[in-house]
């Protein structure tokens, strides 16, 4: 890819510019969340004796 | 920005943009998981998994419920017997649910956790509490049963909330502190722990310091918990989803007739697992001042008195229910009855002094089929007893009228 066309393209069209850069962001927000959205309330294991 | 030109910061603006965005989808997400918490809550009643019991967002919901009756007790919430309260009570036949929480060696330290990450939402509402008299018969708690059910989160809740009182909160955190494993990995909560236990001026003003990251620490905890509870009601076949609406309702329940089919079930039972006979290795009353002596020194009072302080804090109403303890078991173990009846005269005089209802089932120490072994596990007649007394404390009957709290006394 031609990201030096690319930039140009972008460059006459701001609007698009910023829609780019706002999936961009967007996508980096995503992916964080899927990373540590999740969180971990498991315990340390211990095994009971009485059953 | 100028219509056709570059914005002045494109990347600020862009930025900006996708925050709106994650915010509006946080939103919406959370307003999802909230119904759905709502609408399968108790399909995650007979559930152990770990959103439950170590988050905090389902047990608030469960508290929040007015036809909900959240009950905290230990192993003898496992075995599948008939009768068992969350299974009885599942389609609210006198109008209500039993929410249990708790696991095997959830101890009143664990309890305290858990009643704390709910916080403010404790006001008014009824708790139920199952004493295992076995965790009183040792000086220490064992590391492992804590640490098997202790919950950061929770912890975190209780530290940080303004319903408990400074005196409390040391209180509970020096206890906690004794746990290393508890707190490990986690910095906020190592830090707080320490500084709420010293509670002196300067442990004041750091914890000042960090409030606003630990804010934002707990509020990452607790979306992170909406997402893990909402998965795991999810995860609930939806068979015993649609079960659990089946016959809501309120209808007059036999108790006499109940009864006898709790005991023949109790009775088929003990046929079933022949219990093999103990072997005495003391003569009776020989063992019964090693017995009093570690009774009362156990370290369960000191927790369970910091449960029962955290309740009365709080403004909410429990119902203390203790099994008896095995007579065959202490026997064997040279205990008298004048031995072990302390227990019970420890335990009426500390649930005396918060006005806490006990309901001690100390007429059945000899009872073959209160329960299904020689452990804390009691059977389908125990449970019986275990049902009408929470029937009895959720519907106001006589013995079971809320004492009006005296919350500030204490504050």
């Amino acid at each position: 890819m031609n990201f030096a066309a690319v930039e140009a393209w972008l460059a006459e069209r701001p609007k698009a510019k910023l829609v780019a850069y706002s999936l961009y962001y967007l996508a980096i927000a995503i992916i964080l969340i899927l990373m540590y959205g999740r969180g971990d309330f498991s315990t340390p294991p211990f095994v009971y004796q009485e059953f | 920005m100028k219509d056709g030109s570059t914005p002045r910061r494109p990347h600020l603006a862009a930025a900006l943009n996708a925050m709106a965005v994650v915010a509006t989808l946080l939103s919406v997400g959370y307003v999802w998981a909230k119904n759905t918490q709502d609408r399968l809550l108790h399909s995650a009643a007979p559930e152990f998994c770990h959103a439950k019991l170590h988050g905090v967002a389902l047990i608030r919901e469960a508290f929040t419920r007015p036809d909900t009756l959240v009950m905290f007790g230990s192993s003898e919430l496992i075995p599948d017997v008939p009768m068992k309260g969350v299974d009885f009570f599942s389609d609210l036949p006198t109008g209500f649910s039993v929410f249990p929480v708790g696991k095997a060696g959830t101890t009143a330290l664990s309890v305290l956790q858990k009643l704390g990450g709910a916080g403010e939402v404790l006001t008014g509402k009824k708790v139920v509490l199952s004493l295992s008299p076995s965790f009183f018969q040792t000086e220490t708690v064992d590391a492992k049963y804590f640490e098997g059910n202790s919950s950061k989160l929770q912890t975190k809740e209780l530290l940080w909330s303004d319903e408990f009182s400074q005196g409390l909160k040391s209180a509970a955190a020096k206890q906690i502190l004794a746990y290393p494993r508890a707190y490990e990995g986690d910095w906020v909560l190592g830090f707080t722990l320490r500084r709420v236990a010293s509670g002196g001026w300067v442990d004041r003003v750091m914890l000042s310091l960090i409030e606003p990251y630990a804010y934002v620490d707990r509020a990452i905890g607790r979306m992170q918990d909406h997402v893990e509870a909402t998965a795991a009601l999810l995860e609930v076949p939806q068979e015993t989803t649609k079960s659990k609406k089946i016959a809501k309702g309120k209808r007059i329940l036999n108790w006499d007739e109940l009864f006898l089919s709790a005991e023949q079930s109790s009775k088929a039972l003990a046929n079933r697992t022949k219990r093999k006979p103990l072997k005495a290795s003391r003569r009776i009353g020989e063992g019964d001042s090693l017995f009093v002596g570690r009774m009362k020194k156990a370290q369960e009072w000191r927790d369970f008195e910091l449960v029962l302080r955290l309740i009365k804090e709080a403004g909410a109403y429990p119902l203390v229910i203790s099994m008896p303890v095995h007579a065959d078991v202490l026997e064997a173990q040279g205990v008298s009855k004048k031995g072990w009846m302390e227990y019970g005269r420890e335990l009426k005089a500390l649930t005396a002094k918060y006005e806490a209802p006990l309901i001690y089932l100390e007429d059945h120490e000899r009872d073959a089929i209160f329960f299904v072994d020689h452990a804390d596990h009691i059977g389908s007649k125990g449970w019986w007893y275990y049902n009408k007394a929470m029937d009895d404390f959720f519907h106001n009957r006589p013995g079971f009228l809320p004492v009006a709290s005296q919350a500030t006394l204490l504050r």
